[in-house]
């Protein structure tokens, strides 16, 4: 039978980070939308059912308006989907899984979602679903530690394909550490080394939000949509997976993509002030005219001059505003030209402008923050001047 | 440009006054109100005022006195020639100014004023004419005022003077202005004058968006905890619920088992009680039989000692006996003692009242006779005196008055008797041979005759001669006075019967004589009697006679008494009597001391006796008692030997019932009672306690469901992420804020620095000059500090040696200002005199009325070496003699 295995889709996550209002919502609605496009190709590929292991919310404590919009789009897939807790929407005391308005929508909107809350085998037409479920905030405990209980498989079907659902770290990896995680309780721990996996035919984990195999039947799907910056080449989120599982056999799985926003991790550096020219290239080679689909993470380092400074400015924002976010790690340096300070400093016509101007170079290499004042101060300086050059000019 | 010499007509109190002045230095005296002032003004209007102005300045021109309109003509020098004005000040178009260079043409009118002011280098201005030159002109009353105002139309000059002369110094261009300012404008939306951030500034809202954002993290961090708490206590709840449950029912079992052993307690215990009683009884029933055994022997050995014990006090009792009859003995006689030196000395005691009795008797009638002498005397006395009146009566009653009186009638009489005499003529009888009669009186021969009144001398009987004395009427009125003068005498004397003044001189001294001693005689009496002394002898004779009678009577107790004869015999008496009473009155004491002391030694001896006796009674009272209880004791328990028999038997049964009691007592121990008290009062107490927790928890449990059951309006979990962002970006952004604030605040700071340093630049040599003037009135270390900003100088300081610190120059005293502004005009005018062929005219009019009379010669140095660097010094001085020193062209002021 054909499972559509998903994770970590996180409805609600709020990228406060984004500060335009719009641009945030058009992230958010992101989210949502994944979940349609997956639903279409669980159809097409005709999956019998959909298992979402874990983090399906993101956070415990989910609002009416979230809850509304997710269970409507469960509704849409059209197909059974099982959904477990994980670390971010734990299934403890006050949670959304037991709240009314979440028991409601769910009722109304997503008739076919099961939520399994219990260490209890849940068995569908195709295929029995071995829920490990966070049921707490912070669990140290194995999860799997009651798949290893040998009578739980006499009481099972013997020929439907049973499919462990779990959300958790397994061995090697870590917790994933992520700027945005304010509520990273430790995930679950998963021991797959000492389950029966003869008696299992497909492990589908969540937690980790990049698609990866871990062993021959554990597989992570990683989120539906990507949701942070990269962070190399080995995480590979915006995926879901299609496994072909049947009793006794090793499961075949497929990735199919279903992000669909762009994020993405820059460096530049300045040796000349060419260099915000080459910026401007790369920029326009990557995002080309596109706007309100990508996410740019940037590292600039180096130093300019005062007015390609200015030009450097000017470019950012332009992309700020054609992006979804800039986040921007800015460590340049300015350091006028020679023009420039000969402007300034050089310039006899005006002696109080020229000594002050000397004075402020002059505090540009003193190296702690009264140099950044100074460079600040530098170039407000040098617009003022620059402004009556236009002004005599007209 | 130089003054020459100017002619002032019609002017105020000047008629024509022409004054030459002195190409250096010129001194104008004159009196107040001799014109000194309007001189000036007059010279100033000359070269500024338009001949056709019109209005208040020129009206104030006009002189009272002399009609026709006022009119300056001045001679001066500029730009290498001489000049000729003329200004006529005819109000309106009438107004004419003609100016001739000398050797050249001449200008009239606008064109001379236009000429005129293009020589001056001042621009023509209607209105502020006053303020033309007004650095060169010290009016009259402001000298001391801060010259730097009158500066200002020859700043831009200045300026220009002090860059030529200090090479090339850059001033600063428009570009820093306009930059400058556009700073301070912004510097202005973020700080306040003092340097303060400016509330409301976008760096004040930034921060205060920071705080509210920090503020907003805080309250969502609240929120999410207390879901996570909620949920915690939730579960906690749940795990102490499950956990109570299990104790309560360990502990309910332990119950079980403690009631058991509890019954088993109780029944052990009632066999206690019993077995505990029986002792009891057995007890007693020993100790009674025991009790009686040792009564009865006890009560044996009692008789025997007290048996013992009395004998003895019998004999006691007869010795006792006898020492009391002893004591009564002795007191009996020790009272007949005292009672007899008791009467003794009552006799005594009379005896004594009697002596003084006499005494007092005899001091009586020595008083009345002392005074009975006294009334004789006094009687005398009377006498006499009453004598001495009677004679004095007797005389006339002439006073020294009287006497005085008569002896002045008599001398008179005497002088009129003289005068006559005097008068008188005399005839002397030499010869004659018939009878001569003289007023009828016979003359013999030898004889003289004197005649006081015309008298008839009668020679014979043929011969009638009448004779009238000289001096006509006054020898009438001589005559009549003799006779008044005699009249008037013999009449006082009559009055006073005496006969003469002599006499009555006499008389009147026995007068004197008598009334002295009769004085005497009073005041004698006076001393004896002052008017009481009958009434003194009337009560010493009575004191006297009753004395008599007390000690008649006294003396009647006695019989064989001694009369005294008299005081001193009585004082003897009395000395003996009062010996006897003394020593009788000792005796009596001594006597009654004996009789207590035997009193006290009878009580005594009684008192022993009485207890002795009741001792022995006692004794036998006790025998007798316990001899009858002894009996009776036998009687109820038996001999010796039937009471023995009973103890022993008492004793076994004793022993046997405490074994009994023994026994269960050590099953009692076994079960350990006083602990199953302890463990059924803890078991409860847990069980209360666990039952407490669990229904505790049971409530937490409800609370925390009821706050876990959510309404989904906000998710907790996000609005923490969103206010995290939001901090994040107000921190952001105040960053930027604070680095835009703190980059317009270097700048400000930058700016205002280099441009004070260019400041300096300019003012420096100015301030030079200024000190160089100020030393050679102060001295060296004095300086003077110029300001310039924004293109002008002002602020003048000064800095002496004696003073730390630069003083403002409105805080110096008023010479001080009139001379520092002195020094600061002779700078700038030299500095200006360069566009004026080095020369300029300086005016002081009474400019240092406030300096003292010592600085005012120091002055001249300093006015002497503005002259010496080109300058025309001209001043104006009420007292030029003040002046002397400088050397001046000097000439005087008449009014005329």
């Amino acid at each position: 039978m054909k499972v559509l295995h998903t994770a970590d889709w996180q409805i609600g996550k709020p990228f406060a980070r984004i500060e335009d209002a719009r641009k945030r919502a058009l992230v958010q609605q992101e989210r949502i939308d994944a979940i349609a496009r997956l639903g279409a190709l669980a159809r097409d590929e005709q999956a019998s059912l959909v298992l979402v292991a874990g983090d399906l919310f993101d956070s415990p404590t989910a609002d009416k308006a979230t809850v509304s919009a997710a269970c409507s789009a469960i509704g849409g897939i059209g197909l059974p989907v099982v959904v477990i807790p994980g670390n971010h929407d734990h299934g403890g005391p006050g949670t959304i899984w037991k709240q009314d308005f979440f028991l409601r929508e769910q009722r109304e909107m997503a008739p076919l979602m099961t939520v399994l809350l219990e260490n209890q085998p849940f068995e569908c037409d195709d295929a029995v679903i071995l829920p490990c479920p966070l049921q707490r905030q912070i669990e140290s405990r194995d999860l799997t530690a009651w798949l290893r209980e040998a009578e739980l498989y006499a009481s099972l079907p013997p020929g439907k394909p049973r499919i462990v659902l779990a959300h958790g770290s397994v061995a090697e990896f870590g917790a994933a550490d992520d700027e945005d995680e304010l509520f990273s309780g430790v995930s679950g721990r998963l021991d797959l080394d000492r389950l029966p996996m003869d008696e299992l035919d497909y492990v589908a984990l969540g937690d980790w939000h990049g698609t990866k195999q871990v062993t021959p039947k554990a597989w992570y799907s990683g989120t539906h949509e990507i949701d942070r910056f990269p962070r190399g080449e080995a995480n590979r989120p915006g995926h879901v997976l299609l496994a072909t599982v049947e009793r006794g056999g090793v499961p075949d799985v497929k990735e199919f993509v279903t992000g669909r926003l762009g994020w993405q991790s820059l460096e530049h550096h300045f040796a000349d002030d060419h260099g915000v020219e080459e910026l401007e290239a790369l920029l326009r080679e990557h995002f080309g005219t596109r706007a309100d689909q990508d996410l740019l993470q940037l590292r600039l380092t180096g130093s300019l001059g005062i007015e390609a400074a200015d030009a450097l400015e000017r470019l950012l924002d332009t992309f700020s505003s054609r992006l979804l976010r800039l986040k921007l790690y800015d460590e340049v340096v300015t350091a006028p030209t020679g023009d420039e300070l000969a402007e300034l400093s050089g310039n006899l016509s005006d002696p109080l402008v020229a000594k002050v101007a000397t004075r402020l170079v002059a505090m540009l290499s003193s190296g702690d923050e009264s140099a950044e004042v100074a460079a600040a101060a530098l170039r407000e300086l040098y617009s003022a001047v620059q402004r009556e050059g236009g002004d005599e000019a007209s | 440009m130089k003054l020459l010499k100017a002619t002032v007509r019609n002017y105020r109190i000047h008629r024509d006054v022409t004054v030459e002045f002195d190409p250096e230095r010129t001194l104008i005296g004159g009196q107040n109100e001799s014109g000194k002032s309007t001189l000036v003004e007059a010279l100033h209007h000359a070269l500024f005022m338009k001949a056709r102005k019109t209005g208040r300045e020129r009206d104030k021109m006009s002189s009272d006195r002399y009609p026709g309109t006022p009119e300056v003509e001045l001679r001066f020098s500029a730009r290498g020639s001489d000049w000729h004005l003329v200004k006529s000040f005819n109000k309106g178009r009438k107004g004419a100014a003609r100016l001739t260079q000398e050797g050249g043409r001449t200008w009239t009118d606008d064109e001379a004023e236009a000429r005129l002011a293009e020589l001056l280098q001042v621009e023509q201005q209607g209105r502020n004419e006053k303020e033309q030159w007004a650095h060169l002109w010290v009016w009259q009353g402001r000298s001391g005022e801060d010259p730097s105002a009158d500066t200002q139309s020859e700043q831009q000059r200045l300026i220009s003077r002090l860059q030529e002369g200090g090479g090339a110094v850059a001033m600063q261009s428009d570009t820093d202005v306009r930059v400058m300012d556009e700073n301070a404008r912004s510097y202005a939306e973020y700080y306040t004058q003092t340097g303060k951030l400016r509330a409301g500034s976008a760096l004040q809202l930034a921060e205060d968006a920071c705080q509210a954002a920090s503020a907003g993290l805080e309250v969502a961090q609240r929120t999410l905890k207390d879901v996570e708490k909620a949920i915690s206590e939730f579960e906690a709840a749940g795990r102490t619920i499950a956990q109570g449950e299990r104790d309560l029912e360990g502990l309910r079992k332990q119950q079980k088992e403690l009631q058991e052993r509890l019954d088993t307690l109780g029944r052990l215990r009632h066999e206690e009680q019993d077995s505990l009683h029986t002792v009891e009884k057995a007890g007693e029933v020993y100790a009674r039989c025991e009790e009686a055994d040792r009564s009865i022997n006890g009560l044996e050995k009692e008789i025997a000692e007290l048996e013992l014990r009395s004998a003895p006090g019998v004999q006691e009792e007869i010795v006792l006996s006898g020492v009391l009859g002893e004591a009564e003995q002795g007191l009996c006689e020790a009272r007949k003692a005292a009672d007899a030196a008791r009467t003794l000395r009552r006799n005594a005691s009379l005896q004594l009242e009697l002596a003084r009795a006499r005494v007092t008797r005899w001091r009586a009638a020595e008083q009345v006779r002392e005074l009975k002498a006294k009334v004789d005397e006094a009687g005398v006395l009377n006498a006499s005196f009453k004598e001495l009146r009677q004679k004095l009566g007797s005389l006339p009653e002439l006073d020294e008055a009287l006497l005085d009186r008569m002896t002045a009638l008599q001398e008179r009489h005497l002088k009129a008797q003289a005068a006559l005499e005097g008068m008188a003529a005399e005839i002397e009888l030499l010869k004659t041979d018939t009878d001569v009669e003289v007023s009828g009186e016979r003359m013999v021969p030898g004889g003289r005759a004197r005649i006081t009144e015309p008298a008839d001398l009668v020679l014979g009987d043929t011969v009638r001669v009448r004779i009238y004395p000289g001096g006509g009427n006054s020898l009438t009125v001589a005559r009549e006075e003799v006779a008044r003068s005699e009249e008037e005498l013999r009449l006082l004397l009559d009055r006073f019967a005496v006969e003469s003044v002599a006499s009555a001189t006499a008389q009147l001294r026995q007068r004197n004589e008598l009334e002295v001693s009769a004085k005497r005689v009073q005041e004698q009496l006076q001393g004896i009697d002052d008017g009481t002394l009958h009434q003194q002898l009337a009560s010493a004779e009575e004191l006297l006679q009753r004395a008599e009678s007390d000690a008649g009577r006294r003396a009647g107790m006695f019989t064989g008494s001694i009369e005294p004869l008299d005081l001193q015999e009585a004082l003897q008496q009395l000395d003996t009597a009062e010996a006897s009473f003394e020593r009788a009155q000792e005796a009596e004491d001594d006597s009654q001391k004996i009789v207590e002391d035997m009193e006290s030694r009878v009580a005594a001896a009684a008192g022993q006796l009485e207890e002795l006796q009741e001792r022995i009674a006692g004794s036998k009272q006790q025998l007798a008692t316990k001899r009858d209880l002894l009996v009776w004791l036998v009687s109820q328990h038996g001999d010796k030997k039937t009471r023995e028999e009973a103890l022993l038997g008492n004793r076994k049964a004793l022993h046997e019932a405490e074994a009994v009691l023994q026994r269960v007592r050590m099953e009692l121990r076994k079960l350990q009672p006083e602990l199953l008290e302890g463990d059924r009062e803890r078991l409860a107490r847990s069980m209360e306690q666990k039952r407490d927790a669990k229904s505790r928890a049971m409530e937490i449990l409800g609370e925390s469901r009821a706050q876990l059951r959510l309404d989904g309006s906000m998710d907790p979990v996000a609005a923490c992420h969103e206010a995290r962002a939001l901090l994040d970006s107000a921190e952001r952004r105040l960053r930027g804020v604070r680095l835009r604030a703190d980059s317009l605040a270097l700048l400000h700071e930058l700016f205002s620095e280099e441009q004070r340093t260019l400041a300096d630049r300019f003012s420096k040599p100015l301030a030079e000059k200024v000190t160089g003037y100020l030393q050679a009135l102060f001295g060296p270390g004095t300086e003077a500090r110029v300001t310039f900003d924004n293109g002008a100088f002002r602020e003048i300081r000064l800095v002496r040696p004696s003073v730390s610190g630069a003083v403002e120059f409105d805080a110096l005293s008023g010479g001080a200002r009139e001379q520092v502004a002195a020094a600061v005009r002779l700078a700038i005018a030299e500095l200006l005199a360069a566009d004026y062929d080095g020369s300029l005219p300086l005016i002081f009019d009474d400019a240092f009325a406030y300096s003292d009379p010592e600085r005012v010669q120091e002055l001249q140095r300093m006015l002497d070496l503005g002259a010496r660097k080109g300058l025309q010094i001209i001043v104006l001085s009420c007292n030029p003699s003040d002046y002397a020193g400088l050397g001046a062209r000097e000439m005087v002021l008449d009014p005329q």
